[in-house]
């Protein structure tokens, strides 16, 4: 138990941290010069969110040359209608909002290629994985758990449990557990009501757990 | 009262997102020390959260930057104005598609008017009827239309009556009764008197109407049609007052001297057969073989429509009352 408050104790950590960089960069200022056309601070939003924001695709679309080209697109979006952006929402928010929705649209458009993409995905899980896995998620006694999700085969069972979630639920899990948005934040991305992203996040996680349990059948 | 199943689960979440109110996760904290089904699955959500967070953060290709860059310049390079500019040329655009979809459909529907106006209206143009009978006196109501004069018509009508004085009073209280006294002149001569008569087509006809009763008494009524401009005269024998009316009504010179012949040629006939001369002149189914003309409202060469001034002075009639030899 005490090891997994320390677990905990790192992510609340690490969760900090990221509210942390986006509350302490000045996005407001750098928005404002990009509306009077400074290529520079341009360049400097690109580079500020380019790696967070291809993440977030990568985890949702599991593709990376389709990650790679949404990621300019949202860019290329967000520079070309930074001039319409009144700072209602944080920019934060409002990028992460047209990269979300340029990428759900694309799964949608790409249903067929998705699921193909996915079956091919989906080999039989060796012994051993199954066994790290079966280890990871039973044995509560087991020392360092936050050492053990750092293996290699653990990371890819978790992959592959995730794109075997739907879209929505995928999307929910990607932001509060990958970008460490908070519940205000999802809902002011994916534009829902904050009782829905806990429900969401609630049925999302119950679906996850037992999706790996099937794995170890 | 128990809690149900999903808000625990839902509060469970709460709790290891940090989103909880202070008392919520009180009450987490009291179900985690009394339930240790909850406090499991407290564990394992925790663990799917580490998992899922433990994903290695994938780094953006190095190129993304540049290629962000490239395409905005060429999208600007291609013409793309920034969005609200574009937005100003979209409402533009749609406004002048509006306009151009407008002038298309008025046009389209002159161009069907003409199309329709062309098959449906008579040729000629003008929609009323070209002949109207003049016995319905048509005068073109509501339609301005110039009145013109008749060809001046000269004639000369002879009677003879071996009722001399009563038929010569007849004709005179004629012309007096209606209003003809300024338009004769009047010769007495023994038992032959002649009026000269210079009036309009409606006095004409009065003093026929009021004549006609007496044209019984008459032995022979000839009328000599006579022209200015043909200088010929045509003889009319046995004439009837109707056929008087139409002949000093036509149009034309030539259409009353014509209308004359047809009388002339109607009349001889009927004179040869026994017994119809008294017919031609008195009995109304003369009007059978000489029907009224119709009168043109329109010319059918597109002329203007013209209606007679029956009133205008340009009768000149001698009429010439005889005692029968």
């Amino acid at each position: 138990m005490r090891e997994l408050c320390r677990a905990r104790l790192v992510w609340y950590k690490r969760d900090s941290l990221l509210e942390a960089a986006n509350i302490n960069i000045d996005d407001t200022a750098l928005v404002e010069r990009c509306q009077r056309g400074d290529s520079d601070a341009m360049e400097r939003l690109i580079l500020k969110y380019q790696d967070r924001i291809y993440n977030v695709i990568l985890k949702i679309c599991s593709n990376s040359d389709d990650a790679a080209e949404l990621t300019q697109e949202t860019f290329v979006k967000v520079i070309e209608n930074i001039g319409r952006f009144q700072g209602r929402s944080s920019f934060y928010t409002w990028a992460f909002r047209i990269a979300v929705n340029l990428t759900l649209n694309y799964r949608k458009r790409n249903v067929k290629l998705a699921v193909r993409s996915l079956e091919t995905q989906q080999g039989q899980a060796d012994d051993s994985k199954k066994q790290l896995l079966r280890d990871f998620l039973r044995d509560d006694s087991a020392s360092d758990p936050a050492g053990r999700v750092q293996r290699k085969e653990l990371c890819e069972m978790a992959v592959r449990a995730l794109m075997r979630l739907d879209d929505a639920q995928r999307t929910v899990v990607v932001l509060r557990d990958i970008e460490g948005m908070n519940y205000a934040q999802i809902a002011g991305v994916l534009d829902i009501q904050l009782g829905t992203v806990r429900s969401r996040l609630s049925r999302a996680r119950s679906n996850l757990r037992d999706i790996m349990e099937a794995f170890l059948q | 009262m128990k809690a149900r199943p999903e808000n625990i689960e839902r509060l469970l979440n709460g709790y290891i997102d940090g989103e909880l109110t202070v008392r919520q996760q009180t009450e987490v904290k009291r179900l985690l020390k009394n339930d240790s089904q909850v406090a499991r699955r407290l564990v394992q959500l925790q663990k799917c959260k580490m998992l899922i967070g433990s994903l290695p953060a994938a780094k953006a290709p190095p190129e993304i930057l540049e290629d962000v860059m490239a395409k905005l310049a060429r999208r600007s390079l291609l013409g793309k104005q920034p969005a609200a500019a574009n937005e100003r040329a979209g409402i533009r655009e749609l406004f002048f598609r509006k306009v151009l979809a407008a002038a298309a459909m008025i046009a389209l529907m002159a161009v069907l008017g003409a199309v329709v106006y062309t098959i449906v209206a008579p040729p000629g143009g003008s929609g009323r009827s070209a002949v109207v009978n003049s016995g319905l006196g048509g005068s073109g109501k509501g339609t301005a239309i110039p009145k013109v004069m008749l060809a001046k018509f000269n004639g000369r009508l002879e009677l003879e009556t071996p009722e001399f004085r009563e038929m010569d009073a007849s004709i005179n209280r004629a012309i007096e009764e209606n209003g003809l006294l300024d338009c004769k002149s009047r010769d007495r001569f023994g038992e032959r008197t002649t009026y000269v008569l210079t009036c309009g087509r409606n006095g004409l006809n009065r003093l026929l109407d009021r004549v006609e009763k007496n044209w019984a008494r008459l032995d022979s009524a000839k009328l000599f049609v006579e022209t200015d401009i043909l200088g010929q005269a045509v003889a009319v024998d046995a004439v009837t007052p109707d056929q008087i009316s139409e002949i000093a009504g036509q149009a034309t010179a030539q259409d009353s001297v014509r209308l004359a012949k047809d009388f002339a040629l109607l009349n001889s006939v009927t004179e040869e057969l026994r017994g119809r001369a008294v017919l031609a002149a008195d009995d109304k189914a003369a009007d059978l073989m000489a029907p009224p003309r119709p009168r043109l409202t329109r010319p059918i060469d597109g002329e203007a429509i013209k209606e007679f001034d029956e009133d205008a002075t340009q009768i000149e009639l001698v009429i010439v009352v005889t005692r029968s030899k």
